[in-house]
């Protein structure tokens, strides 16, 4: 392989991680500029390009040291979020009936949202830990 | 874990970039073995020996 040739694959990396980027904060934009259907088009589109780079480009993108690095990155914050909610909403609820604290759909809504993702990664954890 | 990658590496008048395109990776990868910041998978490893033609042990000291 030839220098010119890896040189590329770094640019595809880049290009790769940047356009998912963009699509993020483009569409967290025009969603906060009230722009919602262009929002989810621009999306789609930046989505799409990211997946052709991907299929485009004949060199690695991400390898096993990405795997790694996601691996310890996925569970420090799964360790980091799982230690605040045992603090916060034990707190809450201990607000809550001491009446100091009201739970709002907001508060509510939060606390499902981490519940689900605790449960879900429970039974990835049980369906990966069967496999070996 | 100790390594003698850029040895053979230089040795042979590679770049990282070619070493990495050579066996699969990326060249931050490379460049992370080398500096001894990460230890690569055992496949990663028989591939790096298979391309200097050498035994796993020739390349990597788990001692150090």
């Amino acid at each position: 392989m030839t220098r010119t040739e890896t040189f590329g694959a770094t640019s595809y990396r880049r290009a790769y991680v940047g356009l998912w980027t963009l699509a993020g904060l483009l569409f967290a934009a025009l969603i906060g500029f009230g722009y919602r259907l262009w929002a989810v088009g621009a999306f789609a589109l930046l989505a799409g390009a990211t997946v052709a780079i991907e299929w485009r480009a004949d060199a690695t993108l991400f390898d096993e040291r990405d795997e790694s690095i996601h691996r310890v990155a996925s569970a420090k914050t799964v360790g980091f979020y799982g230690v605040l909610s045992a603090i916060v909403f034990p707190a809450l609820v201990a607000l809550d009936a001491l009446g100091r604290f009201e739970w709002g759909p907001m508060a509510a809504g939060v606390a499902w949202t981490v519940a689900a993702l605790y449960v879900t990664y429970g039974a990835m954890a049980l369906a990966v830990g069967a496999r070996r | 874990m100790k390594n003698s990658l850029p040895d053979l590496r230089e040795r042979r008048g590679l770049s990282q970039a070619d070493l990495a395109d050579d066996v699969g990776v990326t060249r931050q990868t490379i460049n992370s073995i080398e500096r001894g910041r990460y230890d690569p998978s055992l496949e990663l490893a028989f591939a790096l020996a298979d391309r200097f033609e050498c035994r796993i042990e020739d390349i990597f000291d788990p001692d150090g």
